[in-house]
């Protein structure tokens, strides 16, 4: 075509354009192959590129006291947050100033929520008092980055007052947080883990929209948050307060049940810890107090606590008595002390009872009378007895953690220690001494069992109409349980414990001073008992105290008993 | 017989049309965007003028000026780096009263100008050396200009140019074999001493873009995810997620190929692709058809160039080349770039009207 050009320009032409015709072909199917081939693949990141799920914090269940008042709460606190989206740099030592940190700690705090996303916003200053909040709001204006934010938390009216019953509520274990699904506080102890399920509802879900730098753009409700039932429990307020006044100082456990149905209507294990600390957050310095105290106070003494019965026991061994034929009139004379084997095993009243009979040995609670007694039993009669009527054995309370008391074989004894069982075991447990243990709450529903002719309650705190709770009739012959009650009675009008024979309702009880091992007979280091029912005829509560180093049961535990079972004399009303 | 290729001149107006779209979408999140899309439909005009007078100028009278522009374009390329503004760490832009220009982009129009008036006289199958190193001297100035701003990007876009021109002027075997040494040596030499870590980091990413899934190696990630979201159809117009949700970066110049791919799917990838092969091979046909080897070596310069960045621009948004800021003709935003490859379009269009006169 034109002189100027040669052949060999339009060959190297050609070769630039199949060249840029490869090319094409090439990104086309580059193209191809990510749309088509991995069209779904990227699809689906790009999704979980703009979505979030946040989760809508459920409402948790209140838990009542039987006549209504508010054990433990749902409240609100109020926090400033930070939305670090509009954070800018120059402001943080403005912010800081204004909420009172130093530039370096509100770094730290910044930097501490530094993986959160953005779309989260951040607490800077969490449970502000109300005049704090008055004082932000009021400067809103200059602080278009801080915001107030609710978050709910426990709150728990009574404090120490109800602490092991109610427990108390905290971040979930990994463990738990499998099991429930999603990141919510859960009961720890006590009701709040116990009726957890029920309290703590359901969190619900929302998805948003953000972008990569995790802005927040638009919001969807997915799912509503159910928020928990409240429960009503059994807990008499003011009989609840009543018996923390009257434990004082001692250590030790009360508990206050119905005979019939095992209600509980007051529970107190001494010490105790205020709940409120340990409910909180981040609270490790709270956490650390209370549980390297010196008294164990995160220990439910009621449930947990196991101890020597001492002359409670002496209830079971009379039992055994006439199940195994022995009359009421039987007979043993007390010098004081008792030899067996070469041991001097001595009676409390060391001047001696004297001729007793069965109920006149329970009433003055004469240790020489049951050593004897216990010899001619032997010690696998006495075994069989416990457990016909369940002692040493969960009794299914409705809080978590109960421990089982230990009732000694001759067995167990071999194994353990590799000596035989001496009679002289058997004398030291005829008397609840020894190896054998129990748990207050045992001792309780062992009252109840035998003030409502055989039948054993399960002692729960759950008021609801709903749930029937277990009542097994045993298998014990009412007529000897009639005697044994008849026994109490007398330890009341004439024994050991008439201290509350003046009261204005027929108790019937037992008292027991268990040697501790440290115990030392004379010096008030023994643990004080008192267990017992009222009224006499027809019997509705039963009542247990044990006061650690309380001395004889009737220095201690029994005026704690008089003064509950008085207060139930006089407030009946309460009970139903 | 034709003056005009009306067939160039539909297929630049649809790209031309498509871009503008594409970058009212991808500037719906970005902020300032309509001032964005505003000052784009602007430069268009302003190209379209420009490029009016361009055609209407003979190509040969603009090559015996090219000295003069080629002067003033070292000019502004020196002024650039004295009082250019600093933009993402390269001195490119300068800010000239109302509008910032960016003289890489307008001075590629007196390279490509320069290099013909440097070979009019040249005849010929091959490049004498004297030429060459003639070539090389005027040429190189305002690469290695652009190279200290520092600029690698739009650099490597003049290489790819003046290496197609050299490709169809033939360059002599012992030029290509010395040229392939002095290539290697050169990348190994600029890699160990002149490259900047950033631009390793992204030739490291290029080969595993897990390697930095944050870094140099997310925008390719994110890249990737937006295109391949995309599917066959597309999310459709201005629904793209990737890109209203900002996990593509700057998504209204290097990363829109990526916005278009995943609002319009392989269909419209297709369509656009389909577009500016044809707009190349247009241009590759006026090399051919052109009455002398001046036009001949402008209009395979524009090819190159268009064809260099459109495939750079959409390969690296698929991973297939590193990342480097070329913006994609048409496409992406920006009044100098925009302007000179209008004006290349007339450029060529200039070349066909002018194909059977001598004068």
């Amino acid at each position: 075509m034109f002189s100027e050009k040669e052949k060999i320009f339009k060959i190297r032409i050609l070769v630039f354009y199949f060249f840029v015709l490869a090319v094409f072909v090439v990104l086309f199917f580059r193209y191809w192959n990510l749309q088509v081939l991995n069209g779904a693949k990227y699809s689906k990141i790009a999704k979980e590129n703009t979505l979030r799920v946040v989760t809508i914090t459920s409402k948790r269940g209140k838990i009542l006291a039987k006549q209504g008042e508010i054990l433990a709460d749902h409240k609100i606190g109020y926090s400033i947050l930070l939305d670090r989206n509009q954070l800018k740099k120059h402001r943080i030592s403005v912010l800081a100033k204004f909420l009172n940190y130093k530039d370096k700690e509100f770094k730290k705090i910044l930097k501490k929520y530094r993986k959160i996303p953005l779309y989260n916003p951040i607490p800077v200053k969490a449970n502000i008092s109300f005049e704090e909040m008055s004082a932000f709001e009021a400067r809103k204006k200059d602080f278009p980055e801080l915001f107030i934010g609710i978050n709910p938390y426990r709150y728990y009216p009574y404090g120490s007052l109800l602490a092991h019953i109610i427990g108390y509520t905290g971040e979930p274990t990994v463990k738990e947080l499998r099991s429930i699904g999603s990141l919510q506080n859960v009961g720890k102890t006590g009701l709040e883990k116990q009726y957890d399920y029920l309290l703590r509802g359901k969190n619900g879900s929302k998805k948003i929209i953000v972008d990569s730098k995790g802005r927040f753009i638009d919001t969807k409700l997915i799912e509503k948050p159910i928020n928990g039932t409240d429960i009503e429990t059994t807990v008499i307020l003011p009989l609840q307060k009543l018996i923390k006044k009257q434990m004082g100082k001692y250590l030790g456990a009360t508990i206050v049940i119905n005979v019939n149905d095992g209600r509980i209507y007051g529970m107190v294990s001494n010490p105790s810890y205020n709940p409120n600390l340990l409910t909180l957050k981040e609270n490790p310095k709270a956490w650390k107090l209370i549980s390297n105290s010196k008294n164990y106070p995160l220990i439910n003494r009621v449930i947990q606590g196991r101890y020597s019965p001492g002359s409670i026991f002496k209830l079971v061994m009379m039992y055994s008595a006439l199940d195994s034929g022995i009359s009421m009139g039987k007979k043993y004379f007390c010098s004081g002390t008792f030899e067996q084997s070469g041991i001097v095993f001595r009676c409390w009243n060391t001047a001696g009872h004297g001729e007793l009979n069965l109920p006149s040995a329970v009433a003055h609670s004469c240790n020489v009378y049951f050593y004897n007694l216990g010899l001619k039993l032997g010690i696998e009669k006495i075994i069989k007895t416990s457990k016909a009527f369940g002692l040493c054995d969960l009794t299914h309370i409705d809080i978590p953690g109960e421990k089982k008391g230990f009732l000694p074989t001759p067995a167990w004894k071999k194994k353990k220690t590799g000596y035989v069982w001496y009679p002289g075991d058997t004398v030291n447990t005829s008397i609840g001494q020894g190896y054998l243990l129990v748990t207050p709450i045992e001792t309780a529903v062992l009252i109840s069992t035998i003030a409502s002719n055989g039948i054993k309650v399960v002692p729960h705190f759950l008021n609801s109409p709903g749930v029937l709770w277990k009542k097994q009739k045993l298998n014990l012959n009412e007529k000897y349980l009639k005697k044994v009650r008849y026994a109490m009675r007398k330890v009341v009008t004439s024994g050991t414990g008439i201290s509350l024979n003046d009261l204005p309702i027929k108790v019937a009880g037992k008292t027991g001073t268990a040697q501790t091992i440290s115990g030392d007979r004379n010096s008030g280091k023994e643990n004080s008992w008192f267990a017992g029912f009222a009224p006499y005829k027809n019997p509705e509560i039963t009542v247990v105290v044990i006061a650690e180093k309380g001395g004889h049961g009737s220095d201690t535990a029994a005026p704690i008993a008089a003064a509950i079972f008085n207060f139930y004399a006089k407030n009946k009303e309460l009970f139903n | 017989m034709k003056k005009f290729d009306y067939i160039l001149l539909v297929i630049f107006l649809l790209l031309i049309s498509i871009g503008l779209f594409t970058l009212n979408s991808a500037v719906d999140t970005v902020k300032g965007g309509e001032t964005i899309l505003k000052k784009q439909v602007i430069w268009v005009f302003v190209g379209l003028i420009a490029g009016f007078f361009v055609y209407r100028t003979n190509y040969r009278v603009l090559i015996e000026i090219s000295p003069i522009l080629f002067i003033s374009s070292l000019l502004m390329l020196i002024a650039v780096l004295i009082f250019g503004n600093k933009i993402h760490g390269a001195r490119s832009w300068i800010n000239l009263g109302g509008f910032t220009l960016q003289p890489s982009e307008p001075v590629k129009i007196a390279v490509i100008l320069m290099f013909a008036n440097l070979i009019k006289r040249h005849k010929g199958k091959l490049l004498h050396f004297s030429i060459l190193i003639k070539i090389g001297l005027y040429l190189g100035l305002p690469v290695v200009l652009i190279l200290l701003q520092p600029d690698f990007g739009t650099a490597s876009t003049y290489m790819a140019m003046i290496g197609g021109g050299l490709f169809v002027l033939g360059l002599p075997k012992k030029v290509i074999i010395g040229g392939i040494i002095v290539i290697i040596l050169g990348g190994i030499v600029s890699w160990s001493f002149l490259f900047k870590p950033y631009q390793k980091e992204r030739i490291y990413t290029f080969f595993n873009p897990e390697r930095d899934k944050l870094g140099h190696g997310y925008q390719v990630i994110q890249a990737k995810v937006a295109v391949g979201s995309g599917g066959i159809f597309g999310k459709g117009y201005k629904l793209g997620t990737q890109c209203r949700l900002k996990y593509l970066p700057e998504p209204e110049t290097d990363f829109i190929f990526a916005v278009f791919a995943e609002e319009n799917g392989l269909l419209g990838v297709a369509i656009v692709l389909l577009l500016f092969f044809l707009l190349i091979s247009r241009i590759i046909n006026i090399a051919r058809v052109a009455y002398d080897k001046k036009g001949m070596l402008i209009a395979v310069m524009v090819a190159s160039i268009l064809f260099y960045q459109v495939t750079v621009s959409t390969g690296m948004i698929v991973g297939l080349i590193p990342t480097t800021g070329i913006p994609l003709p048409f496409f992406s935003y920006g009044g100098s770039g925009t302007v000179t490859y209008i004006i290349m379009i007339a450029l060529v269009l200039n070349v066909y009207r002018r194909r059977h006169i001598s004068y």
